[in-house]
């Protein structure tokens, strides 16, 4: 049984690249920070037609799916990018979405990295909070 | 001396006096009944005594009855006012006890969807987990299979590369 993603995450072609992905529970970070290796990080493999579903799955696989009382289904994924500007001369952050681990439909989960503008070298930052299942989903995409 | 004569002349001549005549007052002139006959008058006396005994008899009776008359409505006024308040009151116990009925209704049919509910959220958590379990070793599986198609560096941290083919 392949992933839950509508687009199929793996291609033959395309070479997985190494990104270093900084994480954060509940916090968000300063990107002056996750530039500079002052938080805590994971280095996942991702290819560009991976969605941001998948890659929350890999970055879980290191960090909430570890421990046991954290070992559920319950989390949201907000990604962001940090780069530095060189117009304004600092560090800025550029959101790209969100993903729920419980439902790759629901928010961007269905985005592709080439298409939120993702390239290879790119630091990612992510925010983990809990989100709790409802049993009517009302989140927005 | 002169006297009135009878000489119709000297009468003519003569000044001529007038007499006021005091008409009688038509107030002050009292009719009289012709009076009755004496055996007539002791009868009337007789009747009249009679009137004047039997005035207070009639009062007496009168206020009798509107005394028992007023006993007998203050009963039946009282009587009504109790069946009254019975009836309320076994129409209220009724409406307690419908009432009552219908909130342990309403409570046992909360519980069973809030029950219901839970259950439900239960399986949905259990199948995410199961899911996200999958899609984790898929993952993985397909991270693996690159490992084979492309080649890894020897460096810390290893990274993929492609030949490049023409």
């Amino acid at each position: 049984m392949g992933s839950r993603s509508p687009v199929p995450s793996g291609r033959e072609e395309e070479c997985p690249c190494l990104v270093k992905v900084s994480y954060g529970y509940d916090t968000k970070h300063k990107p002056f920070d996750v530039l500079n290796n002052k938080t805590p990080a994971v280095e996942i493999y991702v290819w560009k037609s991976m969605s941001l579903y998948d890659v929350s799955v890999l970055i879980a696989d290191q960090t909430v799916l570890q421990k046991e009382d954290t070992r559920h289904a319950e989390w949201k994924f907000s990604f962001r990018i940090a780069y530095f500007d060189s117009v304004r001369r600092k560090s800025a952050f550029r959101e790209i979405g969100s993903a729920c681990l419980h439902d790759p439909d629901l928010l961007q989960g269905n985005r592709l990295l080439r298409n939120v503008g993702y390239r290879y070298g790119d630091i990612l930052d992510v925010s983990i909070r809990p989100d709790s299942i409802r049993l009517s989903s009302v989140h927005s995409k | 001396m002169d006297t009135p004569s009878s000489d119709p002349q000297k009468l003519s001549t003569q000044p001529q006096t007038t007499v006021k005549l005091e008409s009688p007052e038509p107030n002050n002139v009292k009719i009289e009944s012709p009076s009755p006959q004496p055996e007539q008058q002791q009868q009337q006396q007789q009747e009249d005594q009679k009137m004047d005994v039997d005035k207070p008899a009639v009062n007496e009776e009168a206020v009798r009855g509107r005394r028992m008359m007023g006993a007998l409505l203050g009963t039946l006024g009282r009587i009504q006012r109790e069946t009254q308040e019975e009836r309320q009151n076994s129409r209220m116990q009724r409406r307690m006890q419908l009432e009552q009925r219908l909130a342990k209704r309403l409570q046992e049919e909360r519980q069973q969807l809030e029950e219901q509910e839970r259950t439900e959220l239960e399986r949905k958590k259990r199948e995410a987990a199961e899911e996200l379990e999958l899609d984790r070793r898929e993952l993985l599986r397909l991270v693996d299979e690159r490992k084979e198609q492309f080649r890894l560096t020897h460096t810390k941290p290893q990274l993929f590369y492609c030949e490049y083919r023409s």
